[in-house]
């Protein structure tokens, strides 16, 4: 009974320590936006847009960080919702004249956040049309196959021309993603992140990703559960392509290309791929990081337009970051630890070393 | 569709499927060794290809030969600089690695020479074509398949028989055993960069003479062609690369041959997704090679 009753108790504080690093990251991206809301119109709009990256290194992070696989194609995905929420809110009368669109879907007009919803079930969609091949073919294999994804959707982007305005891309999309749209749906990406952490789904690819051979021997199909991962984590990336085409107004394939899949993936592991907190400090880090940079770039001007003087240092600042993290500290800042406020008192957590241990996990 | 167009296929399929071997061993040599997937090759290609426009006064054989001194030499310094240090990490670290190091080659090549493309004067020789017997075949494609058909036998003789060779092949067969062996980890591994930058240079050498533009992402459709065929043909085994070069070629010109005009412009989407659903059927890969298969 005392034994039962113990393990009732750990299952308790388990709990409680998953929910307090849930409650610190959503609390730190409230804070951050906050405090950057009250900055410059450029400042709020640079805010905007790196909270929509936050939403795919989260997105990225269910798949990657939990199975272990590389993808280099959730911005695929991401355009996908780009363009799917694109063709529900751009006024009949542009679609007309800019488009050449079956009739149906000249008359379908959805509200901002039907738009993103429906980006983020057609990049799922996808993700579960392309998840099962792919994932067939073993780790390192899957994650090389995603890049022919994101080039196989970048190519469609940019020759079908009826849908998606080719190569010059699409316009007239009503810009209604604002702050509070693009903080609710980052804060709902991490719940979605840490819903399925607690799941049993999550164990699995996680039993995965430690040791592929062992996971097989003990009943895992770890073929279908990466699958659901891949298509969960591109719903994720699907609803910030829909915001984000609602944010940028128009966009042409080159937006959803290796660009930004870089700044992502960059995001991603300098944070430390394997927690949520890890991809959560990732981008707010990389954020401030590139934020600084193109200050420095020289061209910063206050306005809609924006002539950097060297274009690509900023490119080649956050290279450079991603290349020290990775000879540094492979794992990451956060070292695969999840944070909490209950932690501040024993911060030796992020001395280096702890980070470089192999596999070590923290269960939130 | 008759036989003379069939075969003015065939030598197109052939010469692009040269193209692609290129890419694809240049990737697949140092995947064999040291798990690592050259995101940055299409760099090395970028430099050698910027080489080829800074270089213009020398004759022929010392351009070429300073070009490829450029990219072997670029190819070292990669591994010195970035991959020694992340050397024994696994291989999805080094994979990020090395796409970080393409990245920032690519923004420092836009930093220093500007993100617009430039056109580079062809060789005259290289747009005139042979007739034989009723064929016209462009002379490019003839170099292209000669220079890889000759690199491809020097490469075989070289891992076949030279003493270096042979121990980067005991090192891609099992680089732990080999060192216990007494193979030297670096001298390998730096041969392996020294061999891939020299494909690079080649391959970069041939496919600025073919589009005649060069600029900071010339090298990203390449790696990508690369690595859909060093996947088809099974990461980790050369001769996979080649073979899925090659099939790759094919698949690109029969698409490009029988697509409806309307659908020509996504012919690469058209390959890519051929290449998945063969892999549907054959994930390991039309050739598997030991090292990389996992028994479970």
């Amino acid at each position: 009974m005392a034994a039962e009753v113990s393990v009732r108790r750990s299952v308790r504080t388990e709990l409680a320590s998953r929910v307090a690093s849930l409650v610190t990251l959503l609390a730190l991206v409230a804070l951050v936006t906050g405090l950057a809301s009250l900055g410059s119109p450029v400042l709020q709009n640079v805010l905007v847009n790196n909270l929509i990256n936050l939403i795919l290194v989260v997105g990225l992070y269910i798949f990657v960080g939990n199975t272990g696989v590389f993808s280099f194609g959730h911005i695929g995905f991401m355009a996908i919702g780009a363009y799917s929420a694109g063709l529900v809110r751009i006024p009949e009368e542009t679609k007309v004249s800019l488009l050449q669109l079956p009739p149906w879907l000249e008359r379908a007009h959805l509200t901002s956040l039907e738009a993103v919803l429906l980006g983020a079930a057609l990049a799922a969609l996808a993700a579960a049309i392309v998840g099962l091949p792919l994932m067939r073919l073993g780790g390192l294999t899957a994650g090389l196959g995603t890049f022919a994804i994101l080039n196989i959707i970048n190519i469609v982007a940019a020759n079908w021309n009826a849908f998606t305005g080719g190569s010059t891309g699409m316009a007239g999309v009503p810009t209604t993603t604002g702050i509070t749209a693009a903080l609710s749906w980052a804060l709902i990406a991490i719940v979605i992140a840490w819903l399925f952490q607690q799941t049993r789904l999550c164990l699995r690819v996680r039993a995965s990703r430690e040791d592929e051979p062992a996971a097989r021997a003990l009943g895992i199909k770890v073929v279908p559960d990466r699958a659901l991962a891949f298509v969960l984590s591109a719903f994720v990336c699907g609803a910030a392509g829909g915001l984000y085409g609602q944010l940028a107004g128009s966009f042409g394939p080159s937006a959803f290309f290796l660009p930004t899949t870089f700044t992502v993936v960059a995001m991603l592991v300098v944070g430390g791929r394997y927690s949520l907190s890890g991809a959560v400090v990732g981008a707010l880090f990389l954020a401030s990081v590139s934020e600084g940079l193109r200050r420095l770039e020289g061209g910063f001007h206050i306005g809609a337009l924006h002539v950097a003087s060297r274009p690509g240092l900023q490119e080649v600042g956050l290279a450079a970051a991603l290349l020290l993290t990775l000879l540094l500290r492979p794992r990451g800042l956060t070292g695969g630890t999840e944070l909490s406020f209950t932690d501040v008192g024993r911060l030796r957590r992020f001395a280096p070393g702890r980070g470089r241990r192999k596999h070590e996990e923290s269960p939130a | 569709m008759n036989l003379h167009l069939v075969i003015e296929y065939v030598i197109d399929g052939i010469s692009l499927g040269s193209l692609y071997a290129l890419f694809a061993l240049g990737i697949g040599l140092l995947f064999g060794i040291m798990r690592l997937i050259n995101f940055a090759h299409g760099e090395l290609m970028m430099i050698g290809a910027y080489g080829l426009f800074f270089i213009v006064s020398p004759p022929w054989p010392v351009r070429i030969a300073v070009i490829l001194a450029i990219t072997v030499a670029a190819a070292l310094a990669m591994e010195r600089i970035a991959f020694r240090p992340a050397r024994g990490a696994d291989p999805d670290t080094l994979l990020i690695t090395s796409f970080a190091v393409s990245f920032l080659l690519q923004n420092l090549a836009i930093l220093i020479f500007g993100a617009l493309p430039r056109g580079v004067a062809i060789s005259p020789f290289l747009t005139r074509s042979v007739h034989v017997g009723s064929y016209t075949i462009p002379n490019i494609d003839l170099v292209t398949v000669g220079v890889t058909a000759v690199l491809l036998a020097g490469l075989g003789a070289f891992l076949a028989r030279t003493r270096i060779g042979v121990q980067m092949r005991a090192a891609a067969e099992n680089f732990t055993m080999a060192r216990l062996l007494g193979v030297r980890a670096n001298t390998v591994i730096a041969s392996a960069f020294a061999l891939s930058g020299l494909l690079a240079g080649v391959a970069s050498i041939i496919l600025v003479q073919q589009t005649g533009i060069i600029g900071p992402t010339i090298g990203v459709t390449p790696v990508l062609a690369a690595f859909v065929a060093t996947i088809l043909g099974g990461l980790g085994s050369l001769t996979g690369a080649v073979v899925g070069g090659y099939f790759l070629g094919a698949v690109t010109v029969a698409l490009q041959a029988t697509l409806p005009l309307a659908f020509r412009s996504y012919r690469d989407a058209f390959v890519f997704a051929a290449v998945l659903l063969v892999l549907v059927l054959r994930p390991q890969g039309l050739l598997v090679h030991r090292s990389t298969y996992t028994r479970v």
